[in-house]
This record gives C-alpha cells, sequence and structure tokens, in this order.
C-alpha cells in the first residue's frame, strides 16, 4: 500500500532522529548520514513491502539498523592497522607485561565517588568521543550489545563472527574504554 | 585463556579481565568462575577494572547525541528522494 507513504516528508519528519540514531553507533558524521541517506532509498525501492503494521517511523528505523549492521560487518572483514603505541588501536595485551600483569603506567586508578557522578553529560560525552576511537568492529559490537541491548548469540551471527572472537573484541572494548574515560574524564 | 590455566587455580590479570568482560553467566563455567573470584580477592585493579566496567555498561545506554543534519544536508537528501521516486515511476 503504497499511499501509506510520504516519501516528501520523510526527511523533515525522521532525517534527524535516524541521524543520530547513526552517529550514536558508528561515531563519525559522514558515514552516519550516508546510512541515512541510503535507509531513505532503499525504503523507496522497497516501499511495496510496508504493509502498514507498523509505523512509517518504525519501518524506515528497521532498514536503518540493518544498514549499520552490513556497514559494521564490512568493516569487520577490513584489516585495522595496529599503530604501535597507539592505546586506540591496541589489543588486550597492550594493557599486560610479559607475565599477564598490568603494566604499572596502566593500572586502573580508584575511581571515588564516580559511580554517582557519571550520569553527569561530561561522562557520557567522553564516553561518546572513546567509543569513536575505537576501531570499527569494536564499537560496533559494544554498541550492539550495551547501547541496542541485543543478545550475545545475536550479534556473533550478524556480524559473522565465532563466539571466542566476540569476547576477544568485549574485552578489548572495555579494557580500551575504561582507560580512555580514565583518561580523559576522571583525569581531565 | 593460555593452555595451561585449566590447571591453576591462579590467573593473571590478562586472564581476570577476560573473564570480568565475559559477564554472561551461560558463557563462564563454574570453575573459571572460581579462579575469578580468587583473583579479585587478591587484586585490587581487577576489583577496580570489574566496577567501572559495570559503570561503563550501565551509561552507555543512556547515550543520545545531539547531532543535527545541516539545512544544506538535508536538502540534498529531499533532491536524491525526489530523482529516485522519479527514476522508479
Amino acid at each position: 500500500m503504497p499511499d501509506m507513504l510520504t516519501p516528501s516528508k520523510w526527511v523533515q519528519s525522521y532525517a534527524d532522529s535516524l541521524f543520530g540514531f547513526a552517529i550514536a553507533r558508528t561515531g563519525d558524521r559522514d558515514i552516519a548520514r550516508d546510512l541515512v541517506q541510503e535507509t531513505f532509498l532503499s525504503a523507496l525501492e522497497n516501499r511495496r513491502t510496508f504493509r502498514g503494521e507498523s509505523s512509517e517511523r518504525t519501518w524506515l528505523f528497521s532498514i536503518l539498523k540493518n544498514k549499520i549492521i552490513d556497514h559494521y560487518r564490512r568493516k569487520g572483514s577490513e584489516r585495522t592497522v595496529s599503530v604501535s603505541g597507539d592505546a586506540e588501536n591496541a589489543d588486550e595485551s597492550y594493557f599486560f607485561d610479559e607475565v599477564g600483569h598490568w603494566k604499572s603506567t596502566l593500572l586502573p586508578t580508584d575511581w571515588g565517588s564516580a559511580p554517582e557522578e557519571a550520569r553527569s553529560s561530561e561522562f557520557l560525552e567522553t564516553l561518546q568521543k572513546c567509543l569513536s576511537r575505537l576501531t570499527a568492529q569494536c564499537r560496533g559490537v559494544f554498541t550492539l550489545k550495551y547501547i541496542d541491548e541485543m543478545e550475545s548469540d545475536e550479534i556473533c551471527k550478524e556480524l559473522a563472527i565465532s563466539p571466542s572472537n566476540y569476547w576477544v573484541i568485549i574485552h578489548r572494548a572495555k579494557l580500551l574504554l575504561r582507560n580512555c574515560l580514565e583518561k580523559n574524564w576522571l583525569n581531565a | 585463556m593460555s593452555q595451561g590455566s585449566h590447571r591453576k587455580l591462579f590467573i593473571t590479570c590478562q586472564e581476570a579481565t577476560y573473564l570480568i568482560s565475559k559477564d554472561e553467566v551461560w558463557a563462564t563455567g563454574l570453575l573459571d568462575k572460581l579462579k575469578l573470584a580468587v583473583h579479585l580477592m587478591i587484586c585490587e585493579f581487577c576489583r577496580r577494572f570489574s566496577k567501572q566496567t559495570k559503570i561503563i555498561e550501565r551509561q552507555a545506554r543512556h547515550l543520545t547525541p545531539e547531532a543535527r543534519l545541516s539545512e544544506e544536508e538535508k536538502g540534498l537528501m529531499e533532491e536524491a528522494i525526489k530523482t529516485k521516486e522519479n527514476g522508479l515511476q
């Protein structure tokens, strides 16, 4: 039922919320904008599949979600270049010495009363920045799990990664995010 | 986890933080849970890691950045939609 859709009003009505959703998940303005545009174009191509069971808005969001997953999947298969000493691109061994203990320069410090302050907008802003510095695959997995609250096995399936690889990525993401927040939020 | 880790009770911080990150009930075995508990009793740094990553997980849900597209970007999108619509008709 094509007449239930109003493409001429899509940009005005939904572009900003779709864009906000995409940028929170990709951390990249240009990529987010392109994904929103692709969403509108795909929606037009597939307008006949819209049955009116969900709202136009829900339908557009579900298309965008698939675009984002495709984006992560593409990124995951790209090799990421690790720059030595650059924590943003480091793997988990960056944080530990040869015997698996925390490196003395990277020991987690006491955050004190941080749990109560964590709700502050500065914390969330820094978290957003730290998230955008992760590699695309790391960011994608973390975002699907903790922002979208998707199930782990579902994420593995969607991104075509093995469970053991998945936990390694989660471990890496948490090490990097914690360290980044400590440096840029706690000690800012 | 390294090969010999199944036999020893004491694990490294690298192994402990991996188990902490793998925070789902079904994903970690009983023996690993025990090893982690022993490690956390003696390692304040991994205790901090555990506490702080839980804060991060909880707060991640509140991430909704105030991002807006410019009028120019929106204009370009509207044009692209119109062109596509005409092409499909």
